[in-house]
C-alpha cells in the first residue's frame, strides 16, 4: 500500500479488493491507521469476500458493519466497464448502488476496488471484567448498552470459571460480562466514567484489567465474542415469502 | 400589500375518466376518491420554488385526475392492481413538502395519499423500535414517541409538513443527524406495495448477513418503485438535556478545520453548522450584542430590514447585478460562525462542550457563548416560512444541498459558487457532518422580473449549479431527493450504472406507471 492512497484529511483509504483483512491492517498500522474492522468467525477474509458476502463486523456495534465502513466501491462489469458510486459521505439519489452491491455475491459486479474509512491507532484500550449476582441484571446492562449506543466494540457475556484467572477478586457464582474500549483518550475516558456511573444500578461490580492481563483478556474476548456470534447464527429470521419472491425477480435481470 | 389570488381555470374530468373514477368506487368509498378541481390543484404542486412561481401566475402545470386516501396496504394494492390495468399512472403523496418536483403528476392520474394511514403502531422499549404507518406527520410522529420517552431522533426542516412516507422515499436526513444518523440509519424494516399489488416486508439483513439488502432498493425510489406503508425504525431514548454553542473563525478554512477536527475526535455532536461569511453575517446581525460595522453594516441593514419587508429597492437594484453583488460579500470580513449542538445526559453533554471548545480553540476559534446557537435552535424551522415575501416581490428563492469529502470542500464550495455568481447571490452553510465529510447547503436568491425568463433563469441556475457540483466532487443530492429538478443529472451521478436503475425499473415496474417520469426515467417506455 502507498501513503497516497490515504487521504488522511477526509481518513479515507483506496484499496484493491485481492487482499486479506489481516494484510490490509498491518500495512496500515505501519502508517498509524486502522480500519477497525474483524470479520466474523476470522479475520482472513480478502476484502472482495467481505463485500461480496457483507461479512460482519465483530466490531460492529462502535464501528459500523462493512456497509457503513465503505464509502465507494467500484464494479467490474462483464463487458470492462466500471460501476461506481459517487465518493461523498452519503447522498439521496436514489436507491443506495454500494449498500445493494455489498452482500449481493457479484451480482452486481465484481469489487474490485474500495474505499473504505480509516481510524487512527487508539490512543488508550481499556479492558474491563463486570459481574453481576443474577442474569437479568447482566441482561438490563447490556440493554443500557445498547439503548444508548455506547459503541463498546467488544463485549461478550462469560462464565465465571472462564474469568476466574484473570481477576484478582474472587469470582462465585456471579455473572460476568467482559467488554474491551478503544479510541483517543477523551473517548474512552468518557464511556469509562458512564460504565462506573451506571454500574451501581445494576448491582454489579466492575473491574479494570491492567498490563499483562489486560492484553490476554482482551484476546480471551475475541474468542468469547466469536464464540457468542457463532451461537446466535443458530436463530436467525425467517425471510418473508414475498421478499424472497422479489429477490428472486430482481436475480433474474443480473 | 394588496394580494391578488390568481385565477386557476378549471379542468373538469372528461367522459371517460368519470367511467374510470366510478370504476375505483368500487374498490374504495366515495369518501375516499376526489376529482374536485381544488382537491387537484392542491395536490398539483410541491414546495418547490419554480412550482410556487407557477401558482403566483395562476399556473398548475401537473394536476392530477384523481386522489385517492387509501387506509390500508391492502387498500393501496387494489388501487395499484386496478391502475395497473386500466394504465393509470399513481404518484404516492406524502406531505407534499418535497422541494424537487417529486409529486408533480407529470403524467396525470391518481395522486395516492397515504396520509389516513397514519398510526404509530407499536412502540418495543426493550427492543429499542417503533413500528408506524408512513402517512404518519413527522412531528406528530416525534410528538407521540416523545410522550413515551423515546425520540426518532430525526428534526427534518419539514417536520411540520412531512411524512415518515417522504422521509424514506428520499431518503431525508435531519438537523440532528450528526449524532442520530440519517432516515437509512433509523430504518429496520420496510413494508412496501409493489407496483404488481404485492405487499412485501423488506426486513433487517443485519441478522442474515448474506441476504441482499432490499430495504436499500426502496428508500430514496421516491415512489418509482413500489409504495412504502410501514415502517420499523430504531429509536432513542429522550435525551435529558440539550445545550448549544458558538465560536467565531478567522475564515472559512479555519472554521472547516475546526469542523473536521471535532466530528474525527469522536465527539459526535447532535448538530455541527459552519457559516460561511455572508451567513454568518445574517445569522448573527444584532442577536449577539455587538452592532456590525463598515460593509457589514451595509448589508445587514440592506438584506436584514429586507428578511423581514422584502420590498427594499436596493435589494431588487443589488440583485439585478448579482456579479457586482456577490463581488462586493467577497469584501466582507472573511470570519464565519459555527454552532455545535450537544444532546444527552447532563454530564456527558458538559463532557462533550469541554471538549469541543478545546478542539476549536486549539482550531484559533472565539468562543461566543450558547446565545447564537440556542436562538438558532429556537428558530430553527421559521426560515421557510420567510420566503414567501420574497416571492411577493418578484425575487425567488431556493436551495441546493451537496456533500462531499473533507479534503474536497473548500473547492466545491468555491465552484458552485463562482458557477452562480452572475446569475443570483449565494451563500452557505455546512452541515450534516461527518467524520469523512459534510454537506454544504447554498441558498440562492435571485430577482424574479417577468414571467417565462425568470423560469428559464432558475433553470440555468440550477444547470449550472449541478454541474459545477459534480465537477468538483460532490453529489447532486445530499438529501432533498431527486425529483423532476435534477432528473438530468441523475445519470451523470449514477454514470454507467444508471442501466441497471433503469432495467430495476423495468423489472419492477414494466407499465411505468409509478410516479412516471421522475428519477430520469421517461414518462413512457418509448422515450
Amino acid at each position: 500500500m502507498e501513503a497516497g492512497d490515504i487521504d488522511p484529511i477526509s481518513r479515507l483509504v483506496t484499496l484493491d479488493t485481492d487482499q486479506t483483512i489481516a494484510q490490509i491492517d498491518e500495512q496500515l498500522v505501519a502508517h498509524g491507521w486502522t480500519l477497525n474492522f474483524h470479520g466474523l468467525p476470522h479475520n482472513d477474509y480478502l476484502l472482495a469476500e467481505v463485500l461480496n458476502e457483507r461479512i460482519p463486523n465483530l466490531y460492529g456495534e462502535a464501528f459500523g458493519g462493512i456497509e457503513e465502513l465503505v464509502l465507494q466501491i467500484r464494479l467490474a462489469q462483464p463487458d470492462g466497464s466500471l460501476w461506481e458510486n459517487r465518493l461523498t459521505p452519503r447522498s439521496s439519489t436514489g436507491p443506495d448502488l454500494k449498500k445493494l452491491a455489498i452482500g449481493s455475491r457479484q451480482r452486481l459486479g465484481i469489487p474490485v476496488q474500495a474505499v473504505l474509512k480509516l481510524f487512527p491507532l487508539p490512543e488508550a484500550t481499556r479492558v474491563a471484567c463486570l459481574l453481576f449476582p443474577q442474569a437479568g441484571q447482566r441482561e438490563l446492562f447490556k440493554q443500557f448498552l445498547r439503548r444508548h449506543r455506547l459503541g463498546i466494540p467488544l463485549q461478550a457475556s462469560l462464565e465465571p470459571h472462564e474469568v476466574r484467572e484473570f481477576l484478582e477478586e474472587p469470582v462465585g457464582r456471579e455473572f460476568p460480562l467482559g467488554l474491551a474500549i478503544w479510541g483517543n483518550s477523551w473517548e474512552v475516558e468518557t464511556v469509562e466514567n458512564l460504565l462506573e456511573e451506571r454500574i451501581g444500578n445494576q448491582k454489579g461490580e466492575l473491574f479494570w484489567l491492567e498490563d499483562r492481563n489486560q492484553d490476554e483478556f482482551l484476546e480471551f474476548l475475541h474468542e468469547a465474542a466469536i464464540r457468542e456470534w457463532r451461537g446466535s447464527q443458530a436463530s436467525t429470521l425467517p425471510l418473508d415469502p414475498g421478499y424472497t419472491r422479489l429477490m428472486k425477480k430482481i436475480m433474474e435481470i443480473f | 400589500m394588496k394580494h391578488t389570488l390568481p385565477h386557476f381555470p378549471s379542468r373538469p374530468l372528461n367522459a371517460q375518466e368519470k367511467k374510470f373514477e366510478q370504476a375505483l368506487s368500487k374498490i374504495l368509498r366515495k369518501d375516499q376518491i376526489s376529482s374536485r378541481w381544488p382537491d387537484r390543484l392542491s395536490y398539483g404542486r410541491d414546495c418547490n420554488a419554480k412550482a410556487t412561481l407557477w401558482v403566483r401566475r395562476g399556473k398548475v402545470k401537473y394536476p392530477p385526475q384523481w386522489i385517492v386516501w387509501p387506509e390500508s396496504a391492502q387498500e393501496v394494492s387494489r388501487v395499484l392492481k386496478f391502475a395497473r390495468e386500466q394504465e393509470v399512472p399513481v404518484v404516492p403523496f406524502g406531505g407534499g413538502s418535497g422541494v424537487c418536483g417529486g409529486t408533480w403528476a407529470l403524467g396525470g392520474g391518481i395522486a395516492l395519499d397515504l396520509k389516513r394511514m397514519d398510526r404509530l403502531l407499536k412502540v418495543d422499549g426493550k427492543a429499542m423500535t417503533a413500528e408506524a404507518q408512513t402517512g404518519i406527520n413527522g412531528e406528530i410522529l416525534e410528538r407521540e414517541l416523545q410522550a413515551r420517552g423515546y425520540t426518532l431522533g430525526h428534526f427534518p426542516s419539514s417536520i411540520y409538513a412531512a411524512t415518515l412516507g417522504g422521509y424514506l422515499a428520499c431518503r431525508s436526513a435531519g438537523q440532528f443527524s450528526s449524532l442520530y444518523g440519517k432516515i437509512e440509519d433509523m430504518v429496520e424494516a420496510l413494508e412496501v406495495v409493489l407496483p404488481t399489488g404485492e405487499v412485501v416486508r423488506a426486513g433487517d439483513v443485519r441478522r442474515r448477513p448474506q441476504c441482499f439488502d432490499f430495504k436499500e432498493m426502496f428508500l430514496g425510489s421516491e415512489g418509482t418503485l413500489g409504495v412504502i406503508t410501514r415502517a420499523t425504525l430504531a429509536i432513542h431514548p429522550k435525551p435529558e438535556t440539550k445545550n448549544f454553542l458558538a465560536f467565531q473563525f478567522r475564515d472559512l478554512e479555519k472554521g472547516l478545520n475546526a469542523a473536521r477536527d471535532i466530528m474525527q475526535a469522536g465527539i459526535r455532536p447532535a448538530v455541527l453548522r459552519l457559516y460561511d461569511p455572508l451567513d454568518s453575517l445574517l445569522a448573527t446581525s444584532y442577536k449577539n450584542g455587538n452592532p456590525p460595522e463598515g460593509i457589514s453594516k451595509i448589508f445587514s441593514e440592506v438584506f436584514g430590514s429586507s428578511i423581514h419587508t422584502a420590498g427594499n429597492l436596493s435589494l431588487k437594484m443589488a440583485l439585478k447585478r448579482p456579479r457586482w453583488i456577490n463581488g462586493l460579500v467577497d469584501l466582507l470580513p472573511s470570519s464565519c460562525m459555527l454552532i455545535v449542538g450537544f444532546v444527552g445526559s447532563k454530564t456527558l453533554v458538559q463532557d462533550k462542550m469541554r471538549f469541543c471548545e478545546t478542539i476549536c480553540r486549539k482550531d484559533s476559534g472565539k468562543p461566543l457563548g450558547e446565545k447564537l446557537g440556542w436562538y438558532w435552535y429556537q428558530h430553527r424551522y421559521s426560515v421557510s416560512y420567510k420566503l414567501s415575501p420574497y416571492f411577493d416581490n418578484g425575487f425567488f428563492a431556493d436551495t441546493l444541498e451537496t456533500a462531499t469529502t473533507w479534503n474536497q470542500m473548500l473547492s466545491l464550495y468555491h465552484g458552485v459558487r463562482n458557477a452562480l455568481v452572475h446569475d443570483a447571490l449565494v451563500f452557505a452553510h455546512f452541515s450534516h457532518a461527518y467524520p469523512t465529510g459534510c454537506s454544504i447547503y447554498f441558498t440562492f436568491l435571485a430577482y424574479d422580473k417577468d414571467g417565462e425568463p425568470s423560469e428559464k433563469r432558475y433553470d440555468r441556475i440550477w444547470r449550472k449549479a449541478l454541474d459545477a457540483c459534480l465537477q468538483y466532487g460532490g453529489t447532486i443530492s445530499h438529501h432533498h431527493g431527486i425529483g423532476v429538478l435534477k432528473a438530468a443529472h441523475l445519470r451523470k451521478e449514477w454514470g454507467e450504472a444508471y442501466e441497471w436503475l433503469c432495467k430495476l425499473k423495468r423489472s419492477l415496474d414494466p407499465e411505468n406507471m409509478m410516479n412516471p417520469g421522475k428519477m430520469g426515467f421517461p414518462l413512457q417506455w418509448s422515450e
